[in-house]
């Protein structure tokens, strides 16, 4: 019996290939280790950091990363 | 939608994010805090969330990275893996909104589809992949459980071929990562079944040029 996989090489050309990455600008660098090795990332927490809810540690997190306001979508 | 900042404090972030996942109380808020990173910085900010991960695989120290592996067991154990989108065959982002026109991918697979994908231009080069892989199951190699959890999903994502994001040929490398991970592979022998079960096999093309003979040497001439 034909199993659906092996109608994989039949489709249309385009079918066979999954989209690019959604990226516009897919950051082809980012895992590469270069220069000189950062500090190790420790479990301890800073004393700013404790007693926050999920949402405000995530902001914490996206506001180190991202410009502007950072809120939910 | 999040614009990356002109100098992103990676590192910075990644300790923010141990931090959080350390100081919160329970797995249910853990996991929250994961999800809600993911979905703030969106599908085109997704390989950012990638790299902090990569970051603490790399470069934590193994508490950090057993905080990190906890929430992922209680995510995976959900079903809340934190995932990025792409478009499934044929579909295009952003323009297709039909049920199934998208599918999420959990990092890994996300790497897999990025490197396998058709276009060499966007695709993720193999030393990168292999980099990014190994500091992500890193991350799952700090927790049994975590490991054992995610090698039972991505079998199960290699065995499904109408999810329509993966060929069979990322597939195939997905389940032969898989099993060597699930059976006691390091991350870097892991990475590497991947990689080798998608680069294509030599031409054979001693044997498709027969040798000339003195025959057709004479029909030629």
């Amino acid at each position: 019996m034909m199993r659906i996989a092996d109608f994989e090489p039949c489709l249309p050309d385009g079918f066979l290939r999954p989209s690019a990455a959604s990226a516009a600008t897919p950051p082809l660098g980012w895992f590469d280790d270069a220069g000189a090795p950062p500090p190790s990332i420790s479990a301890n927490v800073a004393p700013g950091a404790r007693g926050l809810s999920a949402s405000l540690h995530a902001e914490r997190v996206l506001a180190l990363l991202c410009d502007g306001p950072t809120e939910g979508p | 939608m999040a614009q990356l900042a002109v100098e992103p404090q990676w590192h910075a972030a990644a300790q923010a994010l141990v931090e959080g996942l350390v100081d919160l109380p329970d797995d249910e808020e853990r996991v929250l805090l994961l999800m809600q990173v993911c979905e703030w910085l969106g599908d085109e900010l997704y390989p950012g969330f990638l790299r902090v991960l990569w970051l603490i695989g790399r470069h934590g120290e193994h508490a950090a990275c057993a905080a990190v592996a906890r929430a992922l067991v209680h995510a995976l154990r959900t079903g809340r893996l934190p995932g990025g989108r792409r478009g499934a065959w044929g579909a295009r982002i952003g323009i297709d909104h039909a049920y199934g026109s998208v599918r999420h991918l959990g990092p890994l697979e996300y790497l897999c589809a990025w490197h396998g994908q058709a276009e060499p231009a966007l695709a993720l080069p193999a030393e990168s992949f292999h980099a990014a892989a190994r500091g992500v199951m890193g991350l799952f190699d700090a927790c049994a459980e975590a490991r054992s959890l995610y090698c039972e999903k991505l079998l199960a994502e290699a065995d499904d071929p109408l999810s329509a994001v993966l060929t069979r040929r990322t597939r195939e490398g997905l389940r032969a990562l898989a099993v060597a991970w699930a059976g006691g592979a390091d991350a870097a022998a892991a990475s590497g079944r991947f990689l080798a079960a998608l680069t294509p096999a030599p031409a054979p093309t001693a044997w498709l040029v027969p040798p000339a003979t003195a025959e057709s040497r004479t029909l030629r001439a």
